[in-house]
């Protein structure tokens, strides 16, 4: 099973949940937006979200800008 | 005499609103916003690089100023309102400044997908600051909108050029009932100031700032100009006139 993370396929596991990516990646969740499918995923559901065979997740943060 | 910038339902102090991109080193963002004594400061929004381990820019921006994340990378209005809303979640309010940019060479934006951006974000509860060609009628449209100020840029961005876009930036500031703000072109102390003297409610600027030799002192130049041009402005300036004597005009022992 896969999905696409950032553009980057990547393989899973079943059972992986978006909080639970994070915390694979050492990602604070506090700093991030997920966007999953196209939609905003709310922060407070990254650990009740399983990640499907297929789902497309962007990850965001804020970087410096005008 | 109290003055203060009225935003979205706050109050502010300063008029001057400062851009965290393009530092070499993002470690003096804080010292950069507290010389410039700026309460506003924005950030863009990008995909996490799982390879670098970097901090976000917001652990530098003291946690009393207000962020006004962008839209920039937004083509479309479409994509300005997905990053709208991702930067909504992330949990630094409900500000944001509508960028739609579709020109690669002089990076003017798009008032017209600037505007649906705009429309749809104001219905969905942000406080929305588009940024955006100098035009009367686009701006009143943003203003009917629910645009919480109107940003019209000076120069395009980065350019450093002043303010080429004077005349129709002075006709918006006479003519629109939402504060504007001039973003973008300004590249010296004296355009904010001129910007400030003719009304503006207040200035953006990222470039001149973190791109100078000694970004520290030029935030502090920047915050001097930004008083002095509002100063002047609500002082109310002597008319022109061809010639008008100083001292009186009777000879030296009349």
């Amino acid at each position: 099973m896969s999905f696409i993370i950032n553009g980057t396929q990547t393989e899973f596991k079943l059972g992986l949940t978006v909080g639970g990516l994070l915390r694979e990646k050492e990602i604070d969740p506090q700093i991030v937006g997920v966007g999953l499918n196209g939609e905003v995923l709310s922060r407070n559901l990254f650990d009740e979200t399983p990640i499907r065979d297929g789902d497309n997740i962007d990850v965001f943060k804020f970087v410096g800008g005008g | 005499m109290e003055d203060f910038l009225l935003l979205a339902g706050q109050k502010f102090n300063s008029r001057l609103l400062t851009g965290s991109g393009k530092y070499r080193d993002e470690s003096i963002i804080k010292e950069i916003i507290e010389t410039a004594n700026c309460d506003i400061v924005t950030v863009a929004l990008r995909r996490v690089d799982f390879n670098k381990k970097d901090e976000s820019v917001i652990s530098y921006i003291p946690k009393n100023k207000q962020i006004m994340p962008n839209t920039s990378g937004a083509r479309t209005a479409e994509e300005a309102v997905k990053i709208a809303r991702i930067s909504r979640e992330i949990g630094y309010g409900n500000w944001v400044k509508i960028e739609v940019i579709k020109d690669a060479k002089y990076l003017l934006p798009d008032n017209l997908e600037t505007l649906k951006a705009t429309e749809i974000l104001v219905k969905e509860g942000f406080a929305v600051f588009p940024y955006m060609q100098p035009d009367l009628a686009m701006g009143r449209r943003m203003a009917q909108a629910g645009a919480a100020a109107v940003m019209p840029l000076g120069a395009p961005i980065g350019s450093n050029k002043g303010l080429l876009t004077k005349e129709i930036i002075r006709i918006m500031i006479e003519e629109l009932d939402v504060p504007i703000i001039v973003d973008a072109g300004i590249g010296k102390p004296s355009h904010a100031c001129e910007a400030m003297e003719m009304g503006a409610a207040a200035v953006l600027l990222n470039t001149a700032i973190a791109a100078s030799d000694n970004p520290v002192l030029m935030a502090k130049a920047f915050k001097n100009a930004v008083e002095a041009g509002r100063q002047g402005f609500l002082a109310g300036f002597a008319g022109v006139t061809t010639a008008s004597a100083s001292s009186p005009l009777t000879g030296f022992l009349d």
